[in-house]
């Protein structure tokens, strides 16, 4: 009895501490997490003096708006690879929240040639935000991130110290 | 009700268990109460834990307390070592009921409680993982967040908290801090109504069973103590790491899967899990009636209501113009487990055709085509025990009671009256009863005067209790082959051929004005029981 309750026990203790290798560790990893927040635009005009009459009195505004349209894209070209394009959704229901992005790439640990770009698209006038073109050395098991600078106005590969 | 075949599994689980540690202390019967026990453990540790832990740098704080080597280290290993064996015993917990078909009906309740009281412990384990801020605890908050994003519910994504461009904040630790230590108190509600439909339920196992659980984990704790993994670092894979296995089961499967996957197969498990009391629940005309009670017969002495464990069964006043309070059964709570069919003397009680005179029936028919001998050994049991595999070994007469728990002393008494030499009652062990409590008011019954108690006029050198579960048959084998030896003897001692013509002696100076004509043809013939029409109406007189 007491032989089966320590077997038991340290069973336990055992299979709490037992070893688990999560995926990607072999790999160097790549991270583009940023926020991005964008002024609301929205395109307004007139009502047509018809468009009024259609309208219930109390919905008679004397202006109409359209929300901003435009619509954003993550590029990235990594070594010889094609360019790789990603749409990017601003958050919330109705689109009008900031744009947040968190993406990973995994790699082969060594140097590789980066290429990373953001741009805003509104009816074929593309329009570049921020970008970064650079070599960096990855490492086994670690992440190099990649964030956008607190103007908005460049990419930024962080040093890979730890958090 | 016929057992199912997970039921088999249990009970040769269970036999292998009565082996090491006898049924008294087998912790497999306290699965349900270890679980709570462990719990307590899990509080009382877990205050100790919180007096040194700091929101502001937990891993180190974490670090500090596994170096104590007096009080910390090991009261740390027992925490986690106490999580995981509250994890197990629930499992083991919840699979015993599923087996014994207790699942179902009122005790749905208590099924589905209890589904919910196992998920709270699953993510309460969670948050106390995350507190430690270490590799596992990144690996488990990532993969949470992961998880949680795929849902529409919060505005920003959360697993951007953990990309590694800025240190985590105290705010997230003081969330699962707080989610750590309130998700418990939500366990003591939700406990109280995953007990509220029982009488008298257990809460802790058995002292001895509940020690030597806490001392063999403190134990361990103390000889093999927790290492600490390294600290979490956002912007590093880790490689292999420790992992406790009883909460991070899931890890290898959800991360190989996408989120909304995850998210499907998750809510279809949550949802099997809690339809099992739909799924388990017998077709309608299998479903067992609700116990009755005969209002004209009913004495009102409530031991019904204190055997019920159920909690199933009140007193009201009585509606025939009678004074005093007459048993009710609250239809809605009753399981039909029929222990109340053996509380009554006066056979008031009991589902429909399953009732204390149905029983007498059953055994004068039974008597009537069996015709057993003053060497003859009858056992009685349920579907549930081994009496079947036993009674087949050993050539012995088997009657057959829904549950022993249910079964009335008369039963006994007349099978003994009507030539039996001796009764084997087979029961379940007593703290593995479907029924809860029914072995034990069966043995109290038989043997320690609690009502319906078996007459004094009846010799109990000539009935024996056996438990046994389905699996221990030759258990019950032996125990059959020592009590045909003693009855033999009996048989043979002091003339002990007429120890029938005894008992019908001393019933009959105790009844004289029953049965008397019937008592002689017995003398005349010797004791012998070959012929069925001098089997006496015990239902008639036993009240």
């Amino acid at each position: 009895m007491i032989l089966v309750t320590a077997l038991l026990t340290l069973g336990i203790a055992a299979a709490a501490r037992a070893p688990y290798t999560p995926a990607g560790h072999e790999q160097a990893w790549l991270r583009f997490s940023w926020r991005l927040t964008i002024s609301a635009k929205e395109h307004c005009r007139p009502r047509t003096q018809d468009e009024l009459d259609a309208l219930p009195v109390h919905m008679r505004t004397p202006e109409v708006c359209t929300p901003d349209t435009a619509t954003y894209a993550l590029l990235t070209r990594i070594d010889d690879q094609p360019v790789e394009t990603k749409h990017l959704a601003r958050g919330g229901v109705k689109g009008d929240r900031p744009l947040f992005v968190l993406e990973e790439r995994a790699l082969p640990p060594g140097k590789h040639h980066i290429r990373v770009a953001v741009e805003r698209r509104d009816d074929g006038d593309d329009h570049l935000i921020a970008e970064l073109d650079t070599t960096l050395v990855l490492e086994r098991g670690r992440v190099q991130l990649i964030t956008l600078s607190p103007d908005g106005r460049r990419l930024e590969a962080h040093s890979t110290q730890s958090r | 009700m016929e057992p199912r075949h997970s039921y088999r599994v249990l009970a040769r689980v269970d036999a292998f268990v009565n082996r090491i540690y006898t049924a008294k202390y087998n912790p497999l019967y306290h699965s349900g109460a270890i679980t709570v026990g462990m719990l307590a453990v899990l509080l009382v540790t877990g205050i100790y834990l919180l007096l040194f832990y700091r929101l502001g740098a937990p891993y180190d704080s974490v670090e500090r307390i596994a170096q104590q080597a007096w009080g910390g280290s090991w009261i740390r290993g027992l925490h986690r070592f106490a999580s995981d064996a509250a994890v197990i015993a629930a499992a083991i917990h919840a699979f015993r009921m599923y087996a014994q078909r207790r699942s179902w009906g009122p005790r749905a309740l208590a099924w589905v409680s209890g589904v919910l009281l196992f998920g709270i412990i699953l993510v309460s384990g969670w948050t106390g993982y995350i507190l430690v801020w270490d590799t596992h605890a990144q690996v488990l908050a990532t993969e949470g967040a992961r998880l949680v994003d795929a849902l529409p519910v919060f505005s920003e994504p959360i697993s951007r908290s953990f990309t590694g461009d800025q240190a985590l904040p105290n705010a997230f630790f003081f969330v699962t801090l707080f989610a750590h230590i309130a998700l418990p108190l939500s366990i003591g509600v939700l406990l109280w109504v995953h007990v509220a439909r029982v009488s008298r339920p257990i809460l802790l196992p058995s002292r001895p069973v509940l020690w030597t659980l806490i001392a063999a984990l403190t134990a361990v704790a103390v000889v093999w103590p927790l290492p600490m993994a390294p600290a979490a670092d956002l912007l590093r894979i880790p490689g292999e790491i420790p992992v406790d296995w009883f909460f991070s089961f899931w890890l290898p499967i959800t991360s190989a899967l996408p989120a909304p996957a995850v998210w499907v197969g998750g809510a279809l498990l949550l949802v099997a899990a809690l339809g099992i009391p739909a799924l388990t629940r017998p077709k309608p005309a299998a479903l067992p009636a609700p116990a009755t009670v005969n209002e004209r017969t009913c004495t009102g002495c409530e031991q019904c209501v204190h055997d019920c464990p159920y909690d199933a069964i009140e007193m009201v006043a009585r509606t025939d113009g009678r004074e005093g309070f007459v048993a009710r059964v609250k239809t809605e709570l009753c399981t039909s487990c029929g222990v109340c069919i053996g509380s009554c003397p006066p056979m008031a009680i009991g589902p429909l055709g399953l009732t204390a005179r149905d029983q007498l029936a059953e055994v004068r028919s039974f008597l009537a085509s069996v015709q057993p001998g003053p060497n003859d050994v009858v056992i009685v049991g349920c579907a549930w025990s081994a009496a079947r595999v036993a009674a087949e070994q050993h050539g012995a007469k088997l009657l057959t009671v829904p549950c022993i728990g249910a079964m009335h002393t008369s039963t006994v008494e007349l099978l003994l009256r009507g030539g039996a030499g001796g009764v084997i009652v087979a029961g379940c062990p007593e703290h593995d009863g479907r029924t809860r409590e029914g072995v034990t008011w069966t043995d109290a019954r038989l043997f320690d005067g609690r009502k319906a108690e078996l007459k004094q006029r009846v010799d109990t050198r000539r009935v024996r209790l056996v438990q046994a579960n389905i699996s221990e048959h030759a258990q019950l084998h032996a125990a059959v082959i020592a009590f045909a030896s003693e009855i033999d003897a009996l048989h043979h001692a002091d003339g002990e051929q007429v120890d029938v013509i005894a008992l019908c002696k001393r019933h009959e100076a105790n009844s004289p004005a029953t049965n008397g004509r019937l008592m002689e043809d017995r003398l005349q013939n010797g004791g012998a029981s070959d012929n069925a029409s001098r089997i006496p109406n015990v239902a008639g007189d036993v009240s």
